[in-house]
């Protein structure tokens, strides 16, 4: 809003937070403090930690070898993320122009893998990549890891983009149309420019929680492939070092907020009014 | 010919499961004419218009333009352009882009664009609007950067769907004029579509009345006003008092001097067509006259709104100017009288022509 001050909230207001409050001081920042001071502790030969303070877990983690599965899973994320955007953006978009039932039952194609536990559904993709479609190796390698995180992220690039085309007005549409605009400018011109923030939106649904994904490529991808997931759950359970692996977490979520940040500043997100 | 519309039809099924839009419809439309389509929500009047923009594809019919066929056209590439009732502005554009956009569209040069934008925005008064986004425009500033969009690259035809309908009474009686001044100065064809009966007279050369899918009557504001060819056309458009012969043994004067009347007619009567007298004052010889009784009385200022019934208990509404005195108490017996010249006869039902 343009000009309005931000004022606190009522103390009614306050008191309908608190459950917010507490889930967000509970289970977010309280754990994430918890984590950085892991990730400054220093970690003892038997696996557990001293609480002397030390920056080595920092210094390991710019080792060529963990730089090498950051960037891995970064790549892996955003290929996902791209991927999920393709093909959720046209089926969004004609998801919201179904009419009546047909609507509906889109739609419920969409969410009802999302009630089905995440296991079944890595393993029904796990049978579908054993299939040697096109007579090529899909299971334990990397595009067919990329072909189960795609199908288990689509559904969340689909229902931002959904929600956002069903407020479209299909007269602007036509409004561009007769004002000469072909079909690839309604497309670059007018569609992807008004759903930008649904867009942004879908990409960060899929991009942040793929980035930390462990399940898929640990099953998928077999024992081979090296994510950020395994790498974690490999430092808290497998090789004791807790340091390393909060220190891993620290650093992934410092950098998500200050990616998120530069994207703010970057008008992604502040289109139309708030020039 | 300038438009040539031949056996246009469009069917659908609307949300009840009845047949709607156009049934059958030809029309020609002469260059920088000024033409409304009016009629009640569902006469087709819309789908008409969606058909001219290319919006829809009609299941039968011609459309022509100097003669080529139009439905060959493809919908970006006619030059036809749109101003949508809700106007349908691009929300993530300036006012600026907004305006321009058919011109980007069609690859124009910045200086192309300069220019033309700066005649469009001294034409529609929307230069001092440029900086503002399109979600701080009133109605009427929105209705003016439609039109400065829809005007900028020149159209042969501007379509309007009720372009004031969303305006309030004052802006509404500006911006009809605005729109008059354009079309002259722009020398396109209007064609408009409106419910608002007022409107259509005001805007266009010729109005064509619709109802159920068809043109029931196409005309000068004047004829259709005047010389209704149905009773749907002579109620819809502005109010209209109806007689038959049964009336003639209580009047003064000669039926025989109507116009002609067949069985399935009726004469028609305008309200501001009738002078109340005192009963039994004289009348003129080419004058009607019938005793009434008054059941209502409405001030409008400019006018006095009379409801009166004749003997034969058909009531009656009569416009007289304001400046009269008070028309009378209900119940007060005057005298009603007309010019035979002002009775015109009206088929009852409103089949096409």
């Amino acid at each position: 809003m343009v000009g309005a001050k931000r004022k606190l909230p009522r103390l009614s207001t306050q008191i309908l937070l608190l459950p917010l409050y507490v889930w967000i001081l509970g289970f977010l920042v309280g754990p994430f403090l918890i984590l950085t001071l892991y990730s400054i502790y220093t970690r003892l030969p038997d696996g557990s930690t001293s609480t002397e303070l030390t920056l080595e877990a920092y210094k390991r983690l710019s080792d060529p070898l963990y730089l090498n599965i950051i960037l891995r899973s970064l790549g892996l994320a955003v290929a996902n993320t791209v991927f999920c955007l393709l093909l959720a953006f046209p089926a969004a978009y004609y998801m919201a122009r179904l009419k009546g039932a047909w609507k509906a039952f889109a739609l419920m194609l969409v969410l009802i893998p999302l009630t089905t536990s995440f296991l079944i559904r890595i393993f029904a993709v796990m049978d579908f990549l054993r299939l040697r479609i096109f007579g090529l190796d899909w299971i334990y390698t990397v595009p067919g890891i990329l072909v189960a995180l795609c199908y288990n992220y689509l559904p969340y690039a689909i229902l931002p983009l959904y929600a956002s085309f069903q407020r479209q007005d299909p007269r602007i549409l036509e409004a561009a149309q007769d004002l000469g605009a072909s079909k690839r400018k309604l497309l670059t011109k007018i569609i992807i420019p008004m759903h930008k923030s649904a867009l942004f939106s879908a990409a960060l649904f899929v991009l942040i929680p793929s980035t930390g994904e462990y399940l898929v490529p640990a099953l998928v991808g077999g024992s081979r492939h090296f994510f950020i997931g395994n790498f974690l759950q490999n430092q808290f359970l497998t090789a004791r070092n807790w340091p390393l692996g909060s220190a891993l977490i620290v650093l992934l979520l410092l950098l998500t907020l200050f990616a998120l940040r530069q994207l703010r500043k970057s008008e992604v997100l502040g289109g139309g009014l708030a020039k | 010919m300038f438009l040539e519309i031949q056996g246009l039809r469009k069917i659908f099924i609307d949300g009840e499961g009845n047949e709607a839009g156009l049934a059958q419809l030809d029309l020609t439309i002469a260059e920088g004419e000024g033409f409304s389509l009016l009629g009640p929500s569902g006469c087709g009047k819309t789908t008409t218009l969606r058909l001219l923009g290319g919006f829809e594809t009609p299941d039968a019919g011609t459309i022509r333009l100097h003669g080529k066929d139009l439905l060959k056209v493809a919908p970006h590439k006619r030059p036809i352009r749109t101003v949508f009732q809700k106007y349908a502005l691009f929300p993530h554009l300036s006012v600026f882009e907004n305006i321009v956009f058919s011109l980007r569209m069609s690859k124009k040069s910045e200086k192309e664009i300069k220019e033309a934008s700066d005649e469009i925005l001294e034409l529609t008064q929307t230069r001092h609007l440029l900086m503002r986004p399109i979600g701080m425009l009133s109605g009427g500033e929105q209705q003016r950067v439609a039109l400065a969009r829809a005007l900028i690259s020149d159209p042969e035809i501007l379509l309007l769907d009720e372009p004031l309908s969303a305006l309030d009474l004052k802006l509404r009686e500006k911006m009809q004029m605005e729109l008059l001044r354009l079309r002259k100065k722009l020398g396109s064809s209007f064609v408009f579509v409106t419910h608002d009966q007022s409107e259509a007279m005001v805007l266009s050369d010729r109005i064509g009345v619709m109802n159920k899918g068809r043109l029931v009557q196409i005309g000068s504001p004047q004829e259709i006003y005047r010389r209704p060819n149905c009773h749907f056309v002579a109620t819809f458009i502005g109010m209209a008092n109806f007689f038959g012969t049964a009336l003639g043994s209580h009047m003064r004067g000669n039926l025989s001097l109507l116009p002609e009347k067949t069985q399935d007619a009726t004469w028609m009567l305008r309200p501001e067509s009738i002078d109340l007298r005192s009963p039994g004052s004289a009348i003129k010889d080419n004058e009607l006259g019938v005793n009434v009784r008054v059941i209502d009385t409405a001030f409008m200022g400019q006018e006095w709104l009379t409801k009166v019934q004749d003997p034969t208990g058909g009531t009656h509404l009569i416009k007289t100017p304001g400046h009269e005195p008070f028309p009378g108490e209900d119940g007060t017996e005057l005298l009603m009288k007309w010019e035979y010249d002002d009775t015109w006869s009206v088929r009852n039902e409103n089949s096409p022509a």
